[in-house]
Parts: structure tokens; C-alpha cells; sequence
């Protein structure tokens, strides 16, 4: 069963796909910000992100009319949309540098090296970006996005075990690489 | 639920059991009432990742612009009233071509007798007229 609120996104998937302009401007103040949160994190690059985020929002529109409201919710939908963007941009830079994807967390500064929030949160998102693809992906739907398991296993395309593995191997990397900041905390 | 289960469950979703699966959230808690030491240990230890993870460079509004661009690209009213009137036309349309393609096929079965007997008929009068005139030719030099 849908919770309310998925339930409230098909009603406007559908009156948007029929151009209804409050609808429009509802999905789009609701969904944009968290899909943007969602391409940075996985992309790293702030215009990179715009694109994605409106290259779904494209498809959304081409299929609002179509869409049926189904075992999954919409918010998934569009997790998955938008993480498929990514893997494109993602395997596409691959190609175009040669380089394999990074598997090597941050290092992280020296001991003796006092950081301020904004130092800390580049840290961390250095190290988030340092994790394997898969990883970070567990990492971003789960803690960043707040989907819970089942919705981002099916965002995934991965079992909920696999997302379980995924994340536990992700936060143990990142407890390692950010262990200097986790005993000040 | 047992302690090593539980630790699982903590190092994947963190401190926060509303982020644990809802399968295993009753059975959490009821671990954390009957061995707190150990559970709030783990919740503990896994709370200071998911600060340090909660301090991520901060994430900038979209912008106005790209919100714009996206609601331009949707789909617009008019164009869906249109493309409903267009599509509903071309529905009366096909209904009409088909109601008309039925009635010549009804009008080719039922009225096909009649049109040959319209047809011997007229050949038969154009006939009788042939014959008249071969056996009166009229006259064509009188003024």
C-alpha cells in the first residue's frame, strides 16, 4: 500500500501531464531540490547536475500522461531516472579520460590540521566521492535522499540485501577515512 | 532479533531506527529495552558517523532559472485541450468515413439488382432508339 504522500505525487504526475500549471510548479518545487542533491552528490559538478536534474524532469513530462500509478511510487521512478542519467555521464567521462572509477577514499589532512565545518564537509564529500560507484549510490539514496530500503533497492535494481552489504561496506570505509573527525564527534 | 544482528543493522542505516527496515524496527527496539548497554553502545558508535556524514558541503538552492526552463518544457494546457480536440475530431472523422464506407457497401449488396435493371433499361431504351433510327432515319435536310 502507498503512503499518502505517494499517492498525492500520482494525482500530480497526472494533472501535470495534462498541463495543469499548479501541478507543474508543485512537482517541480517538491522533487528539484532533492534531485539535485541526489546528481551532485553522484556527479560532483554542479552543472552536470542542472542537466540531469532537467533531463528528467523532461522525461517526466513525456511520460506524466502515461503514468500508472503502481506498486512503485513515483518518488522511486525518479530516483531512477535520474541515478540512469548519471551512470550515462558517469560512463561516458570514463571513456573520454580512460580512467577507471575512483576506488580510493581521501586520505584526509594531517593530524594537527584544525578544520571548520566547511573544511569537514569537504572532507566528506571527497570521501563520498572516493567510495566505488555502487557504494556511494547505497550511501547518497539512503542517508542523503532518505529512501528507505525497499525503495532504494528498487531505485537500485539491486536485492535489499545487496543494498544492506553496499551500505554497511560504504560506511565502514567512510568510518576509516574520516576517523580523525569521528573521534572529535 | 540478536546482538549481531543488530550491529549489522546499525553499521548499514545508521543510529536513526526510522531509517532501519520496518521489518526489523519492533524487534530493535524491543533489543534496545532488553539489552541497553550493548544496543545504545552501537546506536552510539554509529550516531558519530552519521553526524560526521550529515556535515556534507552544503548543497546550493536550485536556481531560478533552472527551475524555469523546466517548467517551460512541460507539458502546457492549451496543447492538451488541442491535442484532445484534434484527436476527437479525427475520432468523428474515422466514425464518419466508416458509417460511409459501411453505407456504399450496403447500397453495392442490396441495390445491386436494381442498378442492373436501371442499367438493362437504359441500354434496352438506348437500343430501341438505335433501331428506331435505322429503320425512320430523320430527315436532316429539311431547315
Amino acid at each position: 500500500m502507498k503512503s499518502p504522500g505517494a499517492e498525492a505525487d500520482d494525482q500530480l504526475v497526472l494533472l501535470a501531464g495534462r498541463g495543469d500549471q499548479a501541478a507543474i510548479r508543485t512537482l517541480v518545487n517538491s522533487k528539484l531540490p532533492r534531485l539535485l542533491g541526489l546528481a551532485r552528490r553522484m556527479l560532483g559538478d554542479s552543472v552536470e547536475a542542472e542537466d540531469v536534474a532537467q533531463e528528467t524532469f523532461i522525461k517526466v513530462w513525456k511520460f506524466a500522461r502515461h503514468w500508472r500509478p503502481g506498486a512503485a511510487s513515483f518518488d522511486t521512478w525518479l530516483h531512477k531516472v535520474a541515478l540512469n542519467l548519471c551512470y550515462d555521464r558517469l560512463r561516458r567521462r570514463r571513456r573520454m579520460t580512460g580512467e577507471p572509477p575512483p576506488d580510493q577514499v581521501d586520505e584526509g589532512p594531517g593530524p594537527d590540521r584544525n578544520l571548520h565545518a566547511q573544511d569537514v564537509g569537504r572532507r566528506v564529500s571527497a570521501s563520498l566521492a572516493g567510495l566505488p560507484q555502487r557504494q556511494k549510490e547505497a550511501i547518497v539514496l539512503c542517508h542523503y535522499q532518505e529512501l528507505g530500503n525497499i525503495e532504494a533497492a528498487q531505485a537500485m535494481g539491486v536485492s535489499i540485501e545487496a543494498l544492506e552489504s553496499l551500505l554497511a561496506r560504504a560506511r565502514r570505509t567512510l568510518r576509516a577515512s574520516l576517523a580523525d573527525l569521528a573521534a572529535d564527534n | 532479533m540478536n546482538l549481531n544482528r543488530f550491529e549489522q543493522l546499525a553499521w548499514a542505516f545508521g543510529a536513526d531506527l526510522g531509517r532501519w527496515p520496518l521489518a526489523d524496527r519492533e524487534a530493535a527496539l524491543h533489543l534496545v529495552a532488553t539489552e541497553p548497554a550493548s544496543a545504545e553502545a552501537l546506536l552510539a558508535q554509529a550516531a558519530r558517523l552519521d553526524r560526521i556524514l550529515n556535515v556534507t558541503a552544503p548543497l546550493p538552492a536550485p536556481s531560478r532559472a533552472l527551475r524555469e526552463r523546466i517548467i517551460l518544457a512541460a507539458p502546457n494546457a492549451r496543447a492538451f485541450s488541442l491535442a484532445w480536440r484534434w484527436l476527437a475530431g479525427a475520432a468523428i472523422g474515422a466514425t464518419m468515413a466508416a458509417a460511409c464506407a459501411a453505407g456504399l457497401a450496403t447500397g453495392a449488396t442490396v441495390g445491386a439488382p436494381a442498378l442492373a435493371s436501371v442499367r438493362l433499361a437504359v441500354n434496352a431504351d438506348a437500343g430501341d432508339e438505335a433501331l428506331r433510327l435505322l429503320r425512320d432515319p430523320p430527315d436532316l435536310t429539311e431547315g
